[in-house]
């Protein structure tokens, strides 16, 4: 019931007792931001063992995690030299619409709208009629990128319709215990262990502690379940249901290893490159590169994923090849009871755009927007977990697109995905965009229309209509407009520092 | 070649303020295409014509296509309000347009006061100052001053604005003629043609802006009734002569509510209530002399874009006379029509994605509305007495749930209102979250209280400092005349 009776709201008298399973990046990402950010309303303790490693996923990231560290008092600098961070202003993606294809999923937009219309719909008009360059040369984010470029936007200035963002690629590896320092120098209690019991009030169902190998009992009042795929309470305790996504994320598995880096510039940017049962990521660090091969195990071996891997490197790996297994899906519910599952616990999409610890920072922001006294209610949990289904889907559905949009038919798991009914929802924004050129509008959600646009062009969806509007101007004036914005960006890039020695000179 | 071909004419029907903006926004939009204006005699129930209010989106639609909010105020057409005090139950509040201060020693400022403030919450409201001090003066965007934290709508003056606009649409090239009878003739799904004074009139697309009547309706379109929550059916219309003020204020009464709407050189009188639990004789006592009866039917198409027929302003929807909130909606829903723009050989997807966009607006005003009557009905009177067991929309259920539980509302995609005007709004109301926002909770109290009581103080010294609305008015019509 809500409140209506007008008394102040009840600050409470005892914090509530935030239990965390799980120490990987998502249990450190929580435990650092409850104690920075709502220290008299929670206390933390964080349980983990080294028995188990962590998956340490999310070596590129997004630039909402540039919010997140900053709303936590950290700063960028030392973030960055303590997890050999580099910077990062999109995602290349070789050969996914067709074999040796290739564009940059910027952060940013594509030039400028004029007269209220957006500039692709002028571009495509050029583009029909054969007189347009790549789109990817009217924005900045892409210009730069392509150039090793880097240097940080401008607020100010955005005279070229030429907003980009970044974000950072980093040594994962190092991030949870760079967390973990924040966490604990803001009273997060550690304790390690292996949980081996659970114990729950008879009559609600509540987890009440949590029984760890040494005879340990912790008790609390909310529990945060960060175990990765294990899903220690969300699944194994609360039974909630798994969504299975499989069927239109096929990828079920991931072989990973590091390699030198070579000599010469470092790109500011993630690579992913479509290989015939699923992709590679590469992702340049400072002292070394990462590299994984994203693949169907239906459609591929363990060792001849390995094999591959290794055999597209461009130098030898750095370690074994580490194999990952993971599932397309989510928790029917995130938040059950005084289980409220964060990271994977809660759902898994796999790394194509780089989302996996965006999904953690936002259930994160999701929990500390719905926080609850010592005893959750049903508003608690519904509002966090209208919020966190409608992000995970929304995410999907974008990410199904990079599978389907390919004429790619050399291979069994790209018919696959070539040819399988994708959801309702998607295929609606397809058609939207194939017969108007218009993209879905929402408010709310990670990625908005110029990324949408990124890869339809990209992947080979153009559409066969535009705005009218954009057949309005001269097409010797347009032109004109489009060459000068293209000069621009070019000019404004080759004025930026190489991305290597921007790094060298900020460290 | 672009396979959607722009639209060669478009005809508008209805003659009064959403007719005629949209009239404008597309001959401007489209200039190589033929636009022409259709007056049936206007309907006395069209509220977004005859209350006609435009907020910050509608001011920079307005803008783009030619209307400067100057033009309109030099024209004796426009004032403006910052603020709406409703007398709703045991004491008054004000609400400031806009989103007021949101944040205040890094914590969401509404949250703040919930854990640390006392007084009244309009008291930290800049815009809420300023109107019951009745004074104004334009935003400013300096960081550290406090006007940069006050918003504005604009009210028109129905008659004014909207001869000043059919002047306006007519020197844009819009031919407008008055029409007596009009009517649809629908064939698969489209409007075939318009037959106007028995004359058959076809066009690519039609927009139907005849009021609550929607002349263009099919007797297949499909409507959501909003009558049990937005229970006002019935509004008495009056006018009273009056200085200007930036502030609209409303009386909560036994059987619904009264409200003054204060233009350039009148006041609006209105008295509101709903025909089963009062009779007109009943109302007309708290009326002026001369009123005007106006029925009201609240409700909205499902589906406000179909075929080649695009209804706007209350023939789209008719969300009462509260708040004037018919033609922001209005001018919101057009300005999604200008994005998306029609063309010729549209198949049904665009029409989609505009009715799913332009029903989520109309939804989410809805709820807002709904709120005055429905989030805390604890007034005496019949009227009020059987709001008590009505269920809220889905949009306002949910935003009561957050609220009531932790001050927070839930994110609402198509926003309508900004989210620190449903904050003021249900703070105002009366609903109080149970438990403290634990961010604003984590602030130490010594400095919340410190950061509260230094914005009210210089809130309350805000309004001091700025000239009376009435003079600040005539300066701004002199400097553009």
């Amino acid at each position: 019931m809500p409140n209506l009776n007008g008394e102040r709201p009840v600050l409470a008298e005892r914090k509530t007792r935030v239990v965390v399973v799980g120490g990987g990046t998502a249990g450190w990402m929580t435990a650092a931001s409850l104690a920075s950010l709502i220290p008299r309303a929670a206390s933390i303790h964080l349980i983990e063992s080294a028995e188990i490693g962590i998956v340490g996923v999310g070596e590129a990231t997004l630039p909402h995690l540039r919010a997140f560290i900053t709303r936590l008092g950290i700063d960028e600098a030392s973030f960055m030299a303590q997890t050999h961070a580099t910077f990062k202003l999109g995602i290349e993606f070789r050969d996914f619409g067709a074999i040796g294809d290739r564009y940059i999923h910027p952060f940013g937009t594509y030039g400028q709208s004029l007269a209220g219309v957006g500039f692709h719909h002028y571009w495509l008009r050029r583009h029909a009629a054969g007189e347009a360059a790549p789109i990817g040369d009217y924005s900045m984010g892409v210009a730069a990128a392509e150039a090793r470029r880097f240097a940080r936007p401008n607020p100010g200035s955005d005279e070229l319709g030429d907003g980009f963002g970044y974000a950072y690629q980093f040594d994962a590896t190092r991030f949870a215990p760079f967390m973990r320092a924040h966490a604990e120098a803001r009273g997060a209690m550690r304790t390690e262990g292996m949980v081996v019991d659970v114990e729950r009030d008879a009559r609600s169902g509540d987890v009440v502690a949590v029984l760890l190998a040494d005879g340990t009992r912790i008790e609390g009042d909310l529990f945060v379940d960060c175990s990765g795929f294990r899903a220690l309470l969300i699944g194994r305790t609360m039974d909630e249901a798994w969504e299975d996504w499989s069927h239109w994320l096929p990828c079920d598995r991931a072989v990973a290893a590091p390699c030198a880096s070579p000599p010469g510039p470092i790109e500011p940017f993630t690579r992913a490159t479509a290989m015939p049962a699923g992709w590679r990521w590469r992702i340049p660090l400072t002292h070394r590169v990462g590299n994984g091969y994203v693949y169907s195990s239906a459609h591929l071996s363990d060792d001849a994923a390995a094999d591959a891997l290794v055999g597209a490197l461009e130098s030898p790996p750095l370690a074994e090849p580490r194999l990952l297994r993971f599932a397309a899906g989510r928790r029917r519910r995130s938040w059950v009871g005084n289980v409220v599952s964060v990271g994977l616990a809660s759902g898994f999409l796999e790394p194509l755009e780089s989302t996996s610890i965006y999904l953690a920072q936002m259930a994160i922001t999701q929990l500390i927007e719905h926080f609850p006294d010592r005893q959750a209610t049903d508003a608690d949990r519904d509002g966090f977990n209208a919020t966190v289904d409608a992000e995970y889907d929304r995410i999907r559905d974008f990410l199904i697109l990079h599978y389907h949009a390919t004429t790619r038919d050399n291979s069994p798991f790209w018919d696959h995905v070539r040819t399988m009914t994708i959801p309702d929802t998607l295929a609606e924004k397809i058609a939207l965009w194939r017969q108007t050129g218009q993209v879905s509008r929402y408010s709310h959600g990670l990625f908005l229309e110029p990324s949408w646009i990124a890869v339809y062009l990209g992947q080979g969806i153009v559409p066969t209509g535009w705005d009218p509007r954009a057949d309005l101007p001269e097409a010797a004036a347009l032109d004109r407009a489009l060459a000068g914005l293209r000069t621009g960006i070019a000019a404004a890039t080759a004025a930026m520092p190489d991305h290597k020695a921007y790094l060298a000179s900020a460290a | 070649m672009n396979r959607r071909a722009g639209l060669d004419r478009i005809v508008v029907v209805g003659g009064g303020i959403t007719g005629l903006c949209a009239a404008i926004a597309f001959r401007r939009a489209l200039p190589r295409t033929a636009v022409s204006l259709i007056a049936p005699p206007a309907d006395p129930a069209a509220l977004a014509d005859r209350l006609p209010a435009v907020d910050q989106r509608g001011l920079a639609l307005l803008a783009r296509i030619g209307i400067g909010e100057e033009a309109l105020v030099a024209a004796g057409a426009a004032t403006h309000r910052v603020g709406q005090t409703f007398a709703w139950g045991d004491a008054a509040f004000t609400i400031g347009e806009g989103d007021g201060v949101a944040m205040l020693a890094g914590t969401a400022l509404h949250q703040l006061w919930h854990a640390h403030g006392d007084g009244a919450f309009d008291d930290v409201v800049p815009g809420a100052a300023l109107a019951k001090a009745e004074r104004f003066v334009h935003p400013d965007d300096r960081p550290d001053s406090l006007l940069s934290h006050v918003d504005y709508a604009l009210r028109l003056d129905p008659d004014r604005a909207s001869s000043w606009l059919r002047h306006t649409a007519e020197r844009a090239g819009i031919v407008v003629s008055p029409a007596a009878r009009v009517s649809p003739e629908w064939r698969d799904g489209r409007c075939a043609a318009l037959v106007v004074d028995g004359t058959r009139v076809e066009a690519d697309l039609f927009i139907d802006a005849s009021g609550p009547r929607a002349l263009l309706a099919s007797d297949r379109t499909a409507w959501i009734d909003w009558s049990a929550t937005l229970p006002i059916d019935r509004l008495l219309l009056g006018t009273v002569p009056s200085a200007p003020s930036p502030c609209d204020r409303y009386d909560a009464t036994d059987d619904g509510w009264t409200a003054r709407w204060p233009l350039l050189d009148r006041t609006l009188v209105g008295t509101a209530f709903a025909a089963d639990a009062a009779s007109d004789a009943r109302a007309k006592r708290l009326a002026p002399a001369r009123t005007e009866r106006i029925d009201i039917r609240p409700r909205r198409q499902v589906a406000p874009f179909a075929g080649n027929v695009l209804a706007l302003g209350d023939a789209a929807a008719a969300v009462g006379p509260l708040g004037w909130l018919g033609l922001p909606l209005a001018l919101a829903q057009l300005d999604i029509a200008l994005h998306l723009m029609p063309a010729r050989g549209d198949g049904p997807l665009l029409a989609s994605e505009y009715n799913r966009r332009a029903t989520l607006a109309a939804d989410h005003i809805h709820a807002y509305a709904a709120a005055f009557y429905l989030a805390k009905p604890l007034r005496r009177g019949a009227f009020w007495r059987s709001m008590r067991d009505r269920t809220a929309p889905p949009e306002l259920a949910s935003a009561l749930v957050q609220f009531g539980r932790r001050g927070s509302l839930p994110p609402i995609e198509e926003a309508m209102v900004p989210r620190g005007l449903w904050q003021q709004t249900l703070i105002g109301l009366g609903v109080r979250p149970q438990i403290a926002d634990p961010v604003a909770g984590s602030v130490s109290a010594v400095s919340a209280v410190a950061a509260l009581s230094q914005l009210r103080r210089a809130v309350a010294a805000l309004p001091a400092t700025l000239p009376r609305y009435p003079d600040y008015l005539a300066g701004m019509m002199k400097a553009v005349a």
